[in-house]
Formats: C-alpha cells, sequence, structure tokens
C-alpha cells in the first residue's frame, strides 16, 4: 500500500514539476462556413509558473499551419497581423478572443464541425510541447 | 432686391427645416458603445450589386426594407464570421420589424462570386443576401459610408488578406443610413442599438 502510495506521489509530482505551467483556458474554434481556408481559435493562454515562457510554434495534424494573429483597428480598417516571439511573464494570461488575438488555423485537412476536437500542440521554446484539445463552436 | 434676399433666405430655412420631418437627433445612452446616429441620415450612392442568386441589387432593394449591412470578405477568419453570428442571434431577438433584412457585402469580388457568397451567408442564416460589386461600385460607398478597404498580399495567390472597415450600417426604409455601430460587436450592444435607432426613427 505504502508502495503504491509513493509510486502515485512520484508520477503526480513529475508532472508537477516537469511541466511547465502553460494552460489553455477554454480552448475552442469557430465552425467555419463551407469551404473556408481560415478558420480562427480562442482561449487564455495562461502561463501559471514563476517563469517566463515563450512560444515557439503552434501545430495541429488538422490544418497544414497555424500562426497567432491580432486584428487592429487602423487607418480605419481591421488589419490582421502576425504575433510572433509571443512570450508570457511569470502568471501572464493573453487573451485570445473575437476580434481580437485569434490562433489563426490556416487551410483545414478536414471538415470541422461541432462535436470534433481539434488537438493542437503548443512548442515552447525550452523544447517542451504542450497539448490542448479545442471545441468546436458555431 | 433687399427683399429678394430675405425672401430667398426664408424660402431656405422653409426648404432645410419647413418641409423636413427630420426630428431633433436622437440622443445615444454612453451604455450603447460604438452606436453613431446620422443626423440627417446620409444618402446612399446609386449602386448596382449582384445578390449571392445572381440577381441585381441595388438601392431598390433597399427601399422599404430596414437593413443591417456589413463589408467583409468570405475569406476572413475572425472579425467577419463575429459580426454575421451577432447579426444571426439579432434576428431572431423578439421585437423586431417584419421588413428586416441583412446583407453581408463583399469587397474581395475576385475571390467572392456569388456561388461562394451564397455558402457563405447562408451558413449564417438562410435568410442573409450576399452581395458584391465591381471594383468602381464598391468603391462608391468609400465617401459616403466610410468602406474602406485594401488588399493585403499577392492578390494573384488566394491567399491574400483584405483590410477593411468593419461597422455594421443601419440602413433606414428609404434607403439612407440612418446610423452605424462600430465593431467590436456584441449581441446586446446591437440588439439595443438597432431597437433604439428603430423605435425612434420608424
Amino acid at each position: 500500500m505504502r508502495f503504491l502510495f509513493i509510486i502515485v506521489f512520484c508520477f503526480y509530482s513529475s508532472l508537477i514539476f516537469a511541466d511547465s505551467g502553460l494552460q489553455l483556458i477554454d480552448p475552442w474554434v469557430r465552425q467555419s462556413p463551407p469551404n473556408a481556408k481560415n478558420l480562427a481559435g480562442y482561449g487564455e493562454l495562461k502561463n501559471t509558473s514563476a517563469l517566463k515562457i515563450k512560444i515557439a510554434a503552434i501545430e495541429s495534424a488538422f490544418f497544414e499551419k497555424i500562426e497567432m494573429h491580432v486584428t487592429t483597428f487602423e487607418n480605419g480598417m481591421m488589419k490582421m497581423s502576425e504575433v510572433k516571439n509571443l512570450a508570457l511573464s511569470p502568471k501572464e494570461s493573453v487573451y485570445f478572443e473575437p476580434g481580437g488575438r485569434h490562433f489563426m488555423l490556416i487551410k483545414p485537412k478536414s471538415i470541422i464541425k461541432p462535436g470534433i476536437i481539434v488537438p493542437i500542440q503548443i512548442r515552447l521554446s525550452s523544447g517542451e510541447v504542450k497539448r490542448f484539445d479545442m471545441q468546436v463552436r458555431r | 432686391m433687399k427683399s429678394n434676399i430675405i425672401l430667398v433666405a426664408i424660402l431656405a430655412l422653409f426648404l432645410n427645416y419647413g418641409c423636413s420631418s427630420e426630428p431633433e437627433p436622437l440622443t445615444v445612452p454612453q451604455s450603447i458603445k460604438g452606436l453613431i446616429v446620422d443626423s440627417p441620415p446620409t444618402k446612399l450612392p446609386d449602386f448596382k450589386f449582384i445578390d449571392h442568386n445572381g440577381k441585381v441589387f441595388g438601392n431598390a432593394q433597399l427601399k422599404n426594407n430596414w437593413s443591417l449591412v456589413f463589408f467583409g470578405y468570405t475569406n476572413c477568419p475572425d472579425v467577419c464570421p463575429t459580426s454575421l453570428s451577432i447579426m444571426d442571434k439579432i434576428s431572431k431577438q423578439p421585437g423586431l420589424p417584419d421588413n428586416m433584412q441583412y446583407i453581408f457585402a463583399s469587397v474581395d469580388p475576385k475571390r467572392d462570386t456569388p456561388e461562394k457568397l451564397k455558402g457563405f451567408v447562408e451558413y449564417f442564416n438562410a435568410k442573409f443576401i450576399g452581395v458584391t460589386g465591381t471594383k468602381a461600385e464598391i468603391d462608391k460607398f468609400q465617401e459616403p459610408l466610410g468602406v474602406i478597404y485594401d488588399y493585403d498580399g499577392d492578390t494573384n495567390s488566394d491567399d491574400y488578406v483584405v483590410n477593411h472597415f468593419a461597422a455594421i450600417y443601419i440602413i433606414d426604409p428609404k434607403g439612407r443610413e440612418r446610423a452605424y455601430v462600430l465593431p467590436p460587436h456584441s449581441e446586446k450592444q446591437m440588439n439595443e442599438a438597432f431597437k433604439l435607432v428603430y423605435n425612434y426613427y420608424k
């Protein structure tokens, strides 16, 4: 019994201590009209650790490419531009929400509709890869 | 001579105010963000678009209807789907006039064919109308309505982005711009904005 406890403890503590502390809270993808080339994903990206986290790349088997974009109001127009080298300070949250920052999910490889879970992998500059499941919503 | 000038001045005043049924400008409460009312209303240009069924869509199609109009493009992943899904939610609200129509006007006619527009607008709501026109027709809306846009990237490829003004316009049954609502849009904001404008100017 004690042996089992130690094994369970070691397993959980390894998860706690090895984890970078990056969370993606309430991740979701907006279901898009048929034949859409680009979709947008949202969620709260949160650094729960005491260390700075840098995002190196984001990938998904469901899409050809994923970029982080931000929509801004410039010269009277809504302008979309890529966010590169995103870094989160300790305890910082970066919100991806409609009309602002979004995960630009480029060229879907399959139909993206409600009920489907879109797995994404966020690669950190430390080399660590975090996996999150995004829900598809209308 | 002097009396003639006075007569002209009185006539001008009469034409401006006496015959006009334009009410006092609507006061917008601060709680409704982004709503800008046109008083007097702004006349739309004479324009000729094509709708998602290939039919002509022009000033006549705006007459006798209250319209919500949004200019965008179908490859738009964030702003346009957000605003169109809000327009869909608004369309399901109680207390709207029977003669409401919802229009998505594409500023990307090269890629947004009627077929593509049809699939796009009907995805949000079967009653939505997708329209587009030549660059010259679209550009007629720049000066009176502030519809500006530009293309970012290689327009010979299929991957360019369109930067665009993203207000929702409220067009009255005389086919004039009565108000517009700046983004970011929310269901509550649009619902309150439209009902305020409609109930005041109907």
